[in-house]
């Protein structure tokens, strides 16, 4: 049950993301416009929003996950956008957050569709290896997503470079060595998080009700190749040097896209949790 | 206040007369201070830059200094000839001098289009200005308008994006691959001029380590005395290029120096980090398939070049946009101008006709009875003087400007703001 209350909250939530991404992407083109604080206001606002209605979900039902997706893309919405704030105070990832934000507000979306469509999964209050099942493969979802956007923004900014024509906007973008560095922590964060997520899922499956199994068996092979897809990524960065830079960018932006893929998936079969 | 410009820039005069005019802080303190005492009530602010020398002088609108008096005044502080002077030097009135101000704020009259240090020179002159007290009210507005001018020119505009400089353009691409180079080696092979001049740019970025490679140790040696740098041989640059990050190469070699049999051998030992390599020779030092190889951006002489001369001809093509921002501004800035002068004018003239009615109402007072027929002769005399004392100064004016022409004006004039029918006239 969603009560208008929190409704609101989602809607000043994607208020601010929309419009710190509106005005980051109005940055990025033209950094004159304005000041630092078109973005960080709204984007915090967001935040506090979001934060709020996390806080009130949890307090009111006594766990994160009362309605299935709702409550996920919520979260992951709101991951993203701290991964922005984070991003804008290191400095050297300026002009990410013009393309995160954008996410982050598509995700905050998502979240009014789920409402709208009465999706609602079975309710797992008390099971917590099930609630740390969904935020730990939340966190690891944001995770994932920023290493896809940077690999995105990587493979532009390289094809721009080996173009050898002047760069203009996109000069604005970070360097080559700054996006390939915070795709790679990124994917190293979000590995771990993912390999529990995933255990901690099984666990669920376990306890789950004979009906709902099938369901999530699925999705859950959907995570498995996704899991493969960066383990085999990370030995293959581990083992092999030449395997970095745009070979990685690639990789890592396939491997978001499969993430994205999977989370459509659970959205659309709203009743994985 | 009236605003006029008197200045040369490099266009107008050699740099020898360039020299002369130029002014330091104290300098320009004297001459702003001698021109205020030669014509009293003028406001001064001097703009000297390395391409210009500029003095802004508001005056009262019918008042002096005018061109004349400008040519002779800056001929004399100079000691330069006022005849070679005055062939060298520009001078704009009113809002040519408004429209001009506006044009060097926005960088259209740099040598440098687009270059944005004009903003902080203008910014710095009125502040002298003002702190010597000779900017007043008309030159601080002009002014404060420039470089409100100036700030959105370059915001709504790309007149200052993009690179004048191959050096330039090299260090900005090397900055999109390498977030920092506090911890990246330069490599510098050979010691060719524009080498150099590129190496400078690259040095900016305060590399943790420069490497000079030269065929010649001794010539290695000089150059690396010059720059901190460690001056190696050409013999084992394989070994050089496992520690570079950056490479800047500009031999006279006929033959390319880094191969790519080299470069490939290379790469796994330096566990494929980017390398950017600037071929600045010709005949080219690296061979171009090197460019192709994982984590090499290579870029030669030709593709620099190339981003220099789209950078400068897309600012030209900006430069039609600046106009017109600037026109607009001039437009806006002779409205808020004209539109402050009327107000005194106005209060003048009240005042005026306040007196006037109130020394004939002086007149009346005494003769007035109680009778009211007799009183009624007295208001009317008392009208007919009032309106013969207010229209006795413009009958006046109007008959001397009948004799020197311009009296259509005034009479177009007066015509428009009492509302006069055509006819009337004849």
């Amino acid at each position: 049950m969603v009560t208008f209350g929190q409704l609101l909250l989602v809607g000043v939530g994607l208020i601010g993301y929309g419009a710190a991404a509106v005005a980051a992407f109005t940055r990025f083109r033209q950094p004159a416009r304005g000041g630092a604080a078109v973005v960080t206001a709204p984007l915090v606002a967001g935040l506090v929003a979001g934060g709020g209605l996390i806080t009130w979900r949890i307090a009111a039902a006594g766990s994160l996950l009362g309605v299935g997706g709702f409550d996920a893309t919520i979260l992951i919405a709101w991951l993203i956008a701290v991964e922005v704030l984070v991003i804008r105070s290191a400095g050297r990832l300026g002009g990410t957050d013009a393309f995160l934000l954008p996410v982050a507000a598509v995700v905050q979306a998502c979240s009014l569709l789920m409402i709208r469509s009465g999706a609602s999964g079975p309710s797992y209050s008390h099971q917590w290896h099930i609630i740390g099942h969904a935020v730990i493969i939340s966190v690891a979802g944001a995770c994932f997503v920023a290493s896809g956007v940077a690999g995105g923004i990587y493979l532009i900014v390289h094809r721009a470079m080996r173009s050898k024509h002047q760069l203009g906007v996109l000069g604005r973008l970070p360097p080559l060595e700054s996006l390939e560095g915070f795709g790679r922590w990124m994917v190293a964060a979000g590995f771990p998080l993912l390999t529990f997520g995933i255990l901690t899922g099984v666990c669920g499956i376990a306890h789950a009700p004979q009906a709902d199994r099938s369901r999530e068996i699925m999705l859950g092979s959907g995570t498995i190749v996704l899991w493969a897809l960066y383990a085999i990524a990370m030995l293959v960065v581990w083992l092999r040097p030449r395997f970095r830079g745009p070979r990685a960018a690639t990789l890592a932006t396939g491997a978001a896209g499969l993430a994205v893929v999977n989370f459509v998936t659970y959205l659309l079969m709203r009743s994985h949790i | 206040m009236r605003p006029i410009v008197i200045g040369c820039n490099h266009k107008t005069a050699p740099i020898e007369l360039r020299e002369k005019l130029t002014f330091d802080q104290a300098s320009s303190r004297e001459t702003m201070d001698r021109l205020r005492n030669e014509f009293e009530g003028c406001e001064v602010v001097i703009v000297s830059t390395c391409n210009r020398s500029e003095t802004y002088v508001a005056r009262p609108t019918h008042g002096r200094p005018r061109e004349d008096d400008l040519i002779a005044f800056l001929a004399r502080v100079c000691s330069i000839p006022a005849e070679k002077l005055a062939d060298r030097v520009y001078v704009h009135d009113g809002r040519q001098a408004v429209a001009h101000l506006f044009r060097v704020a926005c960088s259209l009259d740099s040598m440098v289009v687009g270059e944005t240090q004009i903003v902080g020179q203008i910014k710095q002159a009125l502040a002298d200005a003002q702190a010597h007290g000779t900017a007043g009210k008309t030159l601080t507005t002009v002014f404060q308008w420039a470089l409100h001018v100036a700030k959105e020119v370059h915001t709504e505009t790309r007149i200052s994006t993009g690179h004048v400089s191959v050096g330039s353009a090299a260090v900005a691409f090397a900055r999109q691959i390498f977030a920092h180079f506090e911890d990246k080696t330069v490599l510098m092979i050979g010691a060719g001029e524009m080498g150099k001049l590129t190496l400078q740019h690259v040095l900016e970025t305060r590399p943790k380590r420069v490497i000079v490679a030269n065929r010649t140790l001794q010539r290695a040696e000089r150059l690396a005395q010059r720059y901190q740098a460690e001056p190696v041989g050409l013999d084992r640059l394989d070994d050089r290029l496992v520690d570079a990050d950056i490479v800047v190469s500009s031999t006279g070699a006929g033959e390319p120096i880094l191969a790519t049999p080299l470069v490939k051998a290379v790469q796994p030992r330096r566990s494929y980090r980017p390398l950017f390599i600037i071929d600045i020779a010709v005949p080219r030092d690296v061979e171009p398939a090197v460019g192709q190889l994982d984590g090499v951006y290579l870029y030669n002489i030709d593709d620099l070049q190339s981003v220099v001369d789209a950078s400068v001809d897309d600012r030209q093509e900006q430069v039609a946009a600046v106009d017109g921002i600037i026109a607009r501004h001039v437009d806006e800035f002779v409205q808020w101008r004209d539109s402050r002068a009327v107000g005194p004018v106005l209060e003048a003239l009240r005042k005026r006709l306040n007196e006037i009615t109130a020394a004939e109402a002086d007149w009346a007072r005494p003769k007035l009875s109680g009778d009211p027929k007799r009183d009624d002769q007295v208001i009317e005399q008392l009208l007919h003087r009032i309106v013969g004392k207010i229209l006795h100064e413009p009958s006046q004016t109007l008959a001397r400007k009948v004799s020197d022409g311009s009296v259509g004006v005034y009479t177009e004039t007066l015509r428009q703001m009492f509302d006069l029918p055509e006819d009337e006239q004849g």
